[in-house]
């Protein structure tokens, strides 16, 4: 494979002083997983044994059971999905076998486990560390579930990379093309369609959009459904033995006119028709995506296709109509993911010069007022990212705000993947309004959040971060949460006399500051008062008696209370003024 | 604030060409992003990671004429795309269209609605530029945030449409 050769200045990174720990390529797919490894422009993907081919089937067995296309299951919660598989008593997915539950992400781990395994007894070297490619339009939820897979089968990820851009990235640094891609990538259990704009080593994505749940595995479950309905004995086989026969079916008609045997029989034809709904909704995604790219079809240069379920000539067909070109099949689109997938391994451990560019697949915001989401960061933005943004409380003394964090593309929360939920507490009581709570959301380059939120009133910092966690009671994350805000306290009543001292200097702070503002809204006798008071609370702060403190501050807030008010009456006055436009356009 | 037409090394100017911007972020990245830091130490690593975010922010800033022109007003100190008191609110004409486009929307009057929100936003967008073209900010700042709602009232009749289809 030739790598495109540009060296700028001082671009080419410095060659290691000790050998970098080598890293392997994964794709873990859902019907199939291929692992290789890139070293000096030469690439090994490593054989499965049993079946002598690259590609390894995603099964495992646990006791007598055997697991299949476990990767649809992860990150998702038992109310996600409706099978018989799930078991809810704590909230986390399980599957049931002869020999007790597992998890996806255990799953997961057996079988990255094994990959690993695999690359370490033919390479003759131990690999601690790995890229290992998602799809495009995996949800936060199920990044981490894979990344937390590959914890538990000993690796560490330096990137979760999107399948996609690693394709195009294998199949860009080998034809050495440049130009604006369509990546039309479906698989066993999902789609994805990036558009690349590939230049001088730059791998840039401009818009990524995908469907999860739509893959080969569909088609081959509409087959099965086909032959029921033509009255086929349903009995004869068990459900996945069922399967298997579609699947068997589906990859002769591929080359054949006709599969036939002695229980069922498959057309071109009827393949035909039962994968067009499949089809066109792969078109409808990819339709989006050109739009989020600001492209028209005419605009790109070439479609690549990826994902055993493109060879496919119904697949092919429709993707030559829709793109008005041949689709470029030159290369493996079984092996080309974990190819891009070493690739970027060795550059990640050894250095390289192209680079990739990547975006997030969905829209990430925050729940507002009347069940309606506020987006932070949109879809197909580049991605490291980190974006903040205020929000106030919306009641006069409010201490504590709920921050909801969604992602998805509709309006309202209930339409939207919910990642986490925490509360923000310790707001100094304000009137409506005058607390500013700011939430930053930060995503790395594996496209996982992490989100924080951060009181600025007073400029003393309350921080929280949140990983959201898929899966996890509710009760879990608050408990996670308030260790993180207690982490640093020893003695109970000497924080309880702490928060009475930043309660009253954030008063003062905030009186000072609206004394500052609306001077003109108190009486001169009243200005006094309240002065005098701010003296003797702060007297009361620099001794140790809580009990006076807090009465101290009570006493201030009940002078300044009236003052309050007032303020509060010319907020709602000129918030009125500028309400209305707010409330036809949201 | 942040310059992001410094950090990209372009010219703050409102009339930014595509083609410029694109190279200019490219050459930022290709600079500052944290894949190219192989071997380098953590606190390296770490500013790089800020760099590259603040490099894509910048991109995506830039790239949205309306988004730009409210940077370029924020650079003079004038605040329209927040909620505070300080900055400057939509004036009452405005208010009434956007009511008028939203009861169009409501009345599944897309058809009509959407070239005429299109071609509004051509326009507004050079009235934008004219404005910060002189320094006239106050100008400029009304008609940003016209721009603003033309945008939501375009999504939104867009979004309404197909629904109106099936």
């Amino acid at each position: 494979m030739a790598l495109l050769q540009i060296h700028e200045p001082g671009q080419t990174p410095a060659p290691h002083a000790t050998p970098a720990e080598p890293a392997i390529g994964i794709d873990l797919g859902t019907t199939h997983s291929v692992v290789a490894f890139s070293h000096a422009e030469k690439i090994e993907v490593y054989d499965d044994p049993a079946s002598g081919s690259t590609l390894t089937p995603s099964v495992i067995t646990h006791g007598d059971t055997e697991l299949r296309s476990f990767k649809r299951f992860m990150g998702k919660n038992p109310q996600d999905i409706a099978t018989h598989y799930a078991l809810a008593e704590d909230n986390v997915l399980r599957f049931e076998t002869s020999a007790g539950t597992i998890t996806p992400v255990e799953c997961s781990a057996r079988l990255l486990r094994q990959l690993k395994e695999r690359a370490e007894s033919q390479s003759g070297q131990k690999f601690g560390k790995a890229v290992i490619t998602v799809p495009a339009y995996f949800d936060d939820a199920a990044r981490t579930a894979t990344r937390d897979a590959a914890r538990l089968a000993g690796l560490e990820v330096l990137r979760l990379l999107n399948e996609p851009t690693a394709a195009a990235l294998a199949y860009g640094l080998d034809a050495q093309e440049e130009g604006t891609f369509a990546i039309y990538d479906l698989g066993g259990g999902t789609f994805d369609v990036s558009i690349l704009k590939l230049e001088k080593g730059v791998f840039q994505v401009l818009a990524t959009a995908g469907d999860t749940q739509l893959g080969g595995d569909d088609i081959d479950m509409a087959i099965m459904r086909a032959w029921v309905e033509s009255g086929v004995d349903e009995t004869q086989l068990s459900q996945s033995e069922w399967l298997q026969l579609a699947r068997k079916a589906k990859e002769y008609v591929t080359e054949h006119a006709k599969y036939e045997d002695e229980r069922v029989a498959l057309s071109r034809e009827t393949l035909d028709q039962l994968t067009q709904p499949w089809i066109a909704r792969s078109m409808t995604i990819v339709d989006s995506a050109l739009h989020d790219a600001g492209l028209k079809v005419e605009a790109l240069d070439g479609v690549v296709l990826v994902g055993g379920s493109t060879r496919m000539p119904q697949v092919r067909e429709a993707v030559a109509t829709y793109f008005r070109k041949p689709p470029l099949t030159g290369i493996d689109p079984d092996e080309v993911v974990a190819v891009g997938a070493a690739i970027q391994a060795e550059a990640l451990t050894v250095g390289a010069d192209h680079l990739l560019l990547d975006v997030t697949p969905l829209s990430l915001g925050l729940e507002t007022m009347g069940g309606l989401v506020e987006k932070l960061i949109w879809r197909n933005s580049p991605i490291p990212t980190s974006v903040a943004q205020e929000f106030t409380t919306y009641q006069d003394g409010q201490t504590a705000m709920k921050i909801h964090v969604l992602q998805g593309e509709r309006e309202m929360v209930d339409q939207c993947r919910s990642l986490a939920e925490f509360t923000l507490r310790g707001i100094p009581p304000l009137p409506a309004n005058v607390a500013r709570i700011e939430v930053r959301f930060t995503i790395d380059a594996d496209g996982l959040l992490t989100v924080s939120a951060k009181e600025m009133t007073t400029g003393t910092e309350q921080r929280v971060e949140v990983k959201p966690s898929y899966g996890l009671p509710l009760e879990e994350v608050e408990a996670m949460l308030r260790a993180s805000m207690e982490h640093a306290q020893e003695d109970i009543m000497l924080r309880l006399l702490a928060e009475a001292r930043v309660e009253a200097e954030r008063l003062i702070v905030e009186l000072n500051a609206a004394i500052a503002k609306d001077r003109n809204l108190l009486s001169d006798a009243e200005f006094a008062t309240i002065q005098q008071q701010v003296e003797t609370l702060s007297v009361a702060c620099q001794g140790t008696n809580r009990e006076q403190i807090d009465a101290e501050i009570e006493q201030l807030n009940h002078l300044a209370n009236p003052f309050a008010e007032r303020r509060m009456d010319k907020a709602i006055a000129s918030a009125l003024e500028g309400k209305k436009i707010e409330e036809v356009s949201s | 604030m942040q310059n992001y037409f410094e950090l990209l090394k372009i010219d703050a100017a409102f009339n930014l060409d595509a083609g410029a911007l694109q190279q200019a972020y490219i050459r930022a990245q290709q600079q500052c992003h944290p894949d190219r830091m192989v071997g380098k130490s953590e606190a390296e690593r770490a500013k790089a990671m800020q760099l590259t975010m603040d490099v894509n922010q910048a991109y995506e800033t830039l790239k949205s004429p309306r988004r730009r022109a409210e940077h370029l007003l924020a650079l003079q100190g004038i605040r329209v795309n927040q909620d505070d008191k300080d900055a400057i609110r939509p004036d009452q004409s405005l208010l009434m269209e956007v009511m008028a486009w939203q009861e169009a929307i409501a009345e599944g009057e897309t058809d009509t609605l959407l070239p005429e929100l299109e071609a509004q936003l051509q326009l507004n967008e050079a009235t934008i530029a004219e404005h910060l073209e002189v320094g006239a900010y106050q100008d400029a700042a009304q008609a940003t945030i016209r721009q603003r709602y033309l945008e939501k009232s375009f999504n939104d009749a867009n979004h309404a449409k197909p629904q109106l289809r099936a």
